[in-house]
């Protein structure tokens, strides 16, 4: 009987296997990385360096910012997808300070996202790609205020600006400070194309983001 | 261990290889899927139970060395698998198409949350998709024309074991 039917048993069990793994994937990867610290002792020296070299970036940072109060360094665990990421994990949660919707930066203060949600050891950051981030930012030279919204992989698309503005490619975007989640003054990418419509009174404008998401290996969690 | 499980073995490995290599080397935001091509094409050459299992196990694998989302690809893998099943296509061309479907399938089901919907917007994630499901069918043209070649050549050594 059971023989018969082997492609639904075989297809349903591996199913609640995924479902399972795809459940608590983030504490499982936490779990087994806090053990992979705890065990190894052989480690890589030069893989040591570079991170060395890329944390004490990060703390040179750290003490020149006066951005937020307080920043927290995580570690990327997870992304999604591989290419322009919209969701990223980090090893840092509830524990360690991080709260929703604190602001997360590249290690060079370029805007990644915002924290949505928050586990005891991890902490779910939503990136400017995702169809749901929208952002209010300013354009550095014209001083006109717009809003930045994901979905439109590779660039973001900024609305709002009207028709008759001097904006031009090139110019810089940063956050107004206007939105409870990021303070004013971060730096999120660059106009790189303009298109001007009949039918509208605002511009479409693409910006470029600063931050290379899918090449980052740590992030840091402002407030 | 029968002939039949060593070569199914070799063929994982052949494309565990291709898929690290291109994950790493290739210049392009868009990776092709070889893991995806090869168990449709391990369903319509019959092995059905292998394929459902090597779905799982090259899902996780997948997002092993993607560092994506553990069991995300095992899913939407398993499904798509479990689809293909009930087809069974014969011809070339229709192979070359069904795979193109389907990586359009498995690229756009990669961008879906539940409960929030689709990540990416309707025209970027379709733009992408197709790129993705090009750049399959092109691979999974090679990789069909090349199996075809070497189930000919076992069969004329009376050694086919229906890979």
């Amino acid at each position: 009987m059971l023989w018969r039917f082997r492609r639904e048993v075989i297809f349903i069990v591996g199913f609640l296997i995924s479902f399972v793994i795809v459940k608590y994937h983030s504490v499982k990867i936490v779990g087994i990385e806090n053990q992979h610290k705890q065990e190894v002792k052989i480690v890589n020296y030069e893989e040591l360096i570079a991170e060395n070299i890329r944390l004490k970036e990060i703390l040179d940072i750290k003490k020149d910012t006066s951005l937020f109060k307080r920043i927290v360094v995580g570690q990327i665990v997870s992304i999604k997808p591989v290419v322009f990421p919209v969701e990223i994990i980090v090893n840092k949660g509830i524990d360690d300070g991080v709260k929703e919707n604190m602001s997360v930066l590249s290690k060079d203060m370029f805007l990644i996202g915002r924290v949505t949600k928050v586990d005891r050891n991890t902490a779910s950051i939503m990136t400017l790609f995702n169809t749901k981030s929208k952002i209010s930012v300013i354009i550095d030279k014209t001083r006109e205020i717009g809003v930045l919204e994901g979905g439109s992989i590779p660039l973001l698309s900024l609305r709002y600006i009207p028709s008759d503005s001097c904006v031009k490619i090139g110019d810089k975007v940063i956050t107004s400070g206007y939105s409870d989640f990021y303070p004013k003054g971060i730096e999120v990418g660059e106009i790189i194309k303009i298109e001007k419509s009949h039918d509208t009174l605002f511009l479409k404008i693409y910006v470029k983001p600063f931050s290379c998401v899918s090449g980052l290996e740590e992030v840091l969690i402002g407030e | 261990m029968n002939k039949k499980s060593v070569l199914l073995g070799e063929q994982f490995l052949v494309m565990m290889g291709l898929q690290i290599f291109f994950l790493n080397y290739f210049k392009s935001a868009i990776v092709p899927s070889f893991f995806l091509i090869w168990l449709l094409i391990l369903v319509w050459d019959g092995n059905i139970e292998v394929a459902l299992f090597m779905a799982f196990i090259t899902g996780i694998i997948y997002d092993i060395i993607s560092k994506g989302f553990y069991g995300m690809t095992s899913i939407i893998l398993l499904v798509i698998v479990y689809i293909n099943s009930f087809l069974k296509i014969k011809s070339t061309t229709g192979r070359i198409s069904s795979v193109f479907i389907f990586s359009m399938i498995y690229f756009i089901m990669g961008l879906f949350k539940y409960p929030e919907g689709f990540l990416w917007n309707f025209t970027t994630l379709l733009r992408y998709s197709l790129i993705f499901a090009l750049y399959n069918s092109v691979v999974g043209f090679f990789i069909e024309v090349s199996m075809r070649r070497l189930r000919l050549k076992w069969k004329a050594k009376k050694d086919y074991l229906s890979i």
